[in-house]
């Protein structure tokens, strides 16, 4: 298959995804919000796909490049978005909180790549960077609905395996972004009258407990102090009932739901008010992509 | 059909990845490299939009949780990791405000922009 074709596959694929995305979306909220959903559960490898590229064009460059797992958001979806998962009494009674909410001195001084540049002489540190994001800068900058303002740059190895793999670094941009956009506006759920009765709630139930925690994450926090260097291997029994402590009391009040419920608002509202700039924002990214298409 | 699309778009890609990188971009090096807002390898955040005041210059790997003080508007990450605004008060475990993508960056504008606590990097 020559080079050509398979990026044209790719871009057929993608501008497909795009295409999804984006026909209809002003005409039916739940469209919306379905297509929306392509958006925030992508698959990761195309994140992988990337990191490859990059890598494969420094590599031509005759430069390393360190290859790391790319980071991936393993969390459920949850209505619109991805978010954290309930506590399920059953677990954490036998282990406590997951790890990853307890192991947090974990603190590596820097990155691989980013380790790797440094050890380089200055010339060759400026060439390495150079032909990784190229001299324009981030010269690509769109905005978003909302005041919303991102960038990226379109050369250097970063910029091209972007464009060859989304069409444009807008296309790129969009797809990565306008997910986020969304997260960012359901902090407002915490403020959602219907979670702070919840949380109220919660505070209560705890205290019969014999907990002072407001929150689920004053909870994770008191068990943090139980292990003052930030590692811990296996939790104790102070931990596992506090734990189930949570648990408990997130399902009594249903915590969760509530405040799942209330995210899901937020990002329901916010996708209706801002359906035609989104609409825009994917058919501009369509638009991009077919016309990569056809050169 | 509109559930397999990216399982197409993943397909495709996996199948092309090998074939697409053809070649390293033509370019040499020169002494016009445009100055990005944060130094290369850095993530930066910042108080004011448009990447002025700066709170925050790192270059913590995987696995660090990073305080910020004062409230990040903007931020611009010039790392190959992912950066992930959280806020911790009132909150609820692993919830994650915004994230920023490696090589990007963003402008979150004027509204909710005093949220983030703290940065996990991933």
């Amino acid at each position: 298959m020559s080079r050509f074709s398979t990026v044209c596959m790719v871009v057929v694929s993608f501008a497909l995804a795009i295409e999804s995305a984006a026909c209809g979306v002003a005409s039916e909220a739940t469209d919306a919000a379905d297509r929306f959903l392509q958006l925030v559960d992508r698959p990761t490898v195309l994140d992988e796909a990337e990191s490859r590229l990059i890598g494969q064009c420094m590599n031509q460059a005759g430069l390393a490049y360190p290859q790391v797992p790319v980071p991936h958001d393993d969390r459920q979806v949850t209505g619109l978005l991805k978010g954290p998962a309930p506590l399920r009494a059953e677990v954490v009674r036998e282990h406590g909180y997951p790890d990853k909410w307890m192991n947090s001195a974990q603190v590596p001084e820097k990155g691989p790549v980013e380790t790797y540049a440094d050890s380089l002489p200055a010339d060759a540190k400026e060439h390495f960077y150079y032909v990784l994001r190229g001299e324009g800068g981030n010269d690509v900058r769109i905005s978003l609905p909302g005041d919303f303002e991102v960038a990226a740059s379109s050369s250097g190895c970063v910029g091209r395996a972007r464009r060859q793999l989304y069409g444009s670094v807008d296309n790129y941009l969009t797809v990565f972004y306008l997910p986020e956009l969304v997260q960012r506006r359901t902090s407002a759920a915490d403020e959602d009258p219907d979670v702070r009765v919840a949380y109220v709630a919660f505070a209560h139930c705890m205290s019969t407990k014999g907990y002072r925690t407001a929150t689920p994450a004053d909870a994770v926090a008191l068990a943090k102090t139980r292990y003052p260097d930030g590692r811990r291997e296996h939790a104790d029994d102070k931990e596992k009932t506090l734990a189930l402590a949570d648990a408990e009391c997130q399902t009594a009040v249903r915590l969760y739901e509530r405040r799942a419920a209330a995210v899901d608002r937020v990002a329901r509202r916010w996708l209706d008010d801002n359906k035609a700039a989104v609409s825009e924002s994917l058919q501009a990214a369509l638009a991009k992509a077919n016309a990569v298409m056809k050169r | 059909m509109k559930t397999q699309i990216f399982s197409l778009l993943a397909a495709s890609v996996a199948a092309s990845v090998s074939t697409l990188a053809g070649g390293a971009p033509a370019m040499a090096a020169s002494d016009g490299v445009q100055a990005l807002s944060c130094q290369s390898g850095y993530f930066c955040a910042y108080i004011n939009v448009n990447y002025n005041g700066q709170l925050l210059k790192s270059q913590a790997g995987r696995g660090s949780q990073v305080q910020v003080g004062g409230g990040t508007s903007s931020g611009s990450n010039n790392t190959a990791n992912l950066w992930v605004g959280v806020n911790e008060i009132p909150s609820y475990p692993d919830d994650d405000i915004f994230k920023w993508a490696p090589y990007t960056e963003a402008n979150l504008g004027s509204a909710q922009n005093d949220k983030i606590n703290y940065f996990n990097v991933k």
